[in-house]
């Protein structure tokens, strides 16, 4: 049993002793410079960019590491353990900057790569851009080609309505003038008709017109036309000219003085000799019939001399369109 | 015993040998060729601005390298000549790892100015 007090004194004395062993022993316990050496050479080793870029200085601060360590355990003179520390050192220093070299020349690569894909992705959506543009410009100038064509076809077709209203208004202003003009044309036909009609004395009767050419025209029991019956035949004849389109009946009567034969024959004769003037003043044959009516159809009474005068007659018939 | 004989004397020539190399009789050409060339590259990588401190760890180095050599120190000047080498070597890849961010960092802000100007940043 110790008292406490002999205790307390053992355990202050313990470095104490400790420090004596130390200096007794011929080698150092620790050389800092060494201890640097280490420290950096394994900084260096676990380097891999170090080990890789400067394997060289690697080995050889290695090989002064060793080197110094064993001149340290074998309690050579401290001057040569630091000049081999010190080599070891400035070497794993220097296979360290390699290290560093070789990670700063990854970064310039890196962002050479780098530079080169943002100018890639710059002129890629440059490019983009430009297309999109350039489809959009392509697109905007087809819907402006587009209307152009459908304005251009809907002016067209303004145009030709109007030319054709205007073209339909011409025909109908045409059609109108054309209208008047044969209205007034029929009209100036009607008048002239009338006119020439009542000239000639004729007749609107249930057979048609009518004109009576008189016995005057003919000497008793004769059958050639006097000279006094020219006029009238002359108008006749213009009618006819004037009207292609009608023809004639032309019938003759007698009194009942004689025999039947005889006015019969007689009347035919006169009815001829009536178409044979209309012939001779240019009337076509063809429209001219004759017929002898002798004593039929009298007029008025064969009992006195002007009856019998008045039923030696020519009668003609005008028949066509009115 | 023949063998016994020449393994003492392996071991002697060894030691002798091991002990002209402790006292090196030439000065250390080599080892100041190395140092004076790693100098020579740390300053053509542009050390002077991007790695001053090793640089003229190095230069100096060098000069006290040459002064053991006049003072036929050759075992001094050889490991001056080798430090001076191995900070050269640590000023050149310092000054070149320098150059190399520099490089980087430029084309990283080019990249951000570039995507800038673009107006959208690329997908």
């Amino acid at each position: 049993m110790t008292s406490p007090r002999i205790r307390l004194m053992r355990l202050a004395l313990a470095p104490v002793a400790a420090v004596l062993l130390a200096a007794c022993a011929s080698v150092p316990v620790t050389n800092p410079k060494l201890d640097e050496a280490r420290a950096l050479y394994s900084q260096a080793a676990a380097d891999a960019d170090a080990a890789r870029s400067a394997p060289l200085e690697l080995r050889s601060a290695q090989l002064s590491l060793a080197r110094a360590e064993s001149a340290f355990k074998a309690g050579e003179d401290s001057a040569i353990v630091n000049h081999h520390a010190y080599l070891a050192r400035q070497r794993s220093a220097t296979a360290l900057q390699a290290g560093e070299i070789a990670r700063a020349e990854q970064a310039v690569s890196a962002s050479a790569a780098e530079r080169d894909r943002i100018l890639m992705a710059a002129r890629t959506r440059e490019a983009d851009q430009a297309r999109m543009q350039a489809e959009k410009d392509r697109a905007e100038s087809e819907r402006a080609r587009m209307q152009a064509d459908k304005d251009r076809a809907e002016s067209e077709r303004a145009r030709m309505q109007a030319q054709t209203a205007s073209a339909e208004a011409e025909q109908s202003r045409k059609a109108a003038e054309a209208q008047l003009a044969a209205a007034q044309a029929a009209q100036a036909d009607a008048a002239k008709l009338q006119k020439q009609l009542a000239e000639m004395e004729a007749k609107q009767t249930d057979r048609g017109l009518v004109l009576t050419l008189g016995d005057v025209l003919f000497d008793s029991g004769r059958a050639e036309l006097k000279a006094g019956a020219s006029r009238t035949v002359d108008r006749l004849a213009a009618f006819m000219r004037d009207h292609p389109e009608r023809s004639l009946q032309v019938e003759g009567y007698t009194d009942s003085v004689g025999s039947d034969a005889l006015n019969l024959a007689l009347s035919q004769r006169r009815a001829e000799a009536v178409q044979a003037a209309l012939v001779s003043r240019g009337v076509e044959g063809s429209r001219i019939k004759t017929n002898g009516m002798g004593k039929a159809s009298p007029v008025a009474s064969n009992d006195t001399a002007e009856g019998r005068q008045r039923n030696r007659r020519v009668e003609i018939v005008i028949s066509g369109t009115n | 015993m023949n063998f016994a004989r020449a393994a003492v004397a392996a071991v002697l020539g060894a030691l002798f040998l091991g002990a002209c190399a402790t006292h090196l009789g030439s000065p250390p050409v080599a080892e100041l060729t190395t140092a004076r060339a790693a100098i020579t590259q740390a300053e053509a990588a542009g050390a002077g601005q991007l790695a001053p401190v090793e640089l003229l760890a190095a230069r100096g180095k060098m000069v006290q390298a040459d002064a053991a050599v006049r003072a036929e120190q050759f075992l001094q000047a050889r490991d001056l000549a080798e430090q001076a080498a191995a900070d050269g070597a640590l000023a050149e890849r310092k000054a070149r790892a320098a150059r190399a961010r520099m490089a980087a960092d430029e084309l990283e802000r080019g990249n951000a100015a570039l995507k800038q100007e673009i107006g959208r940043p690329a997908k």
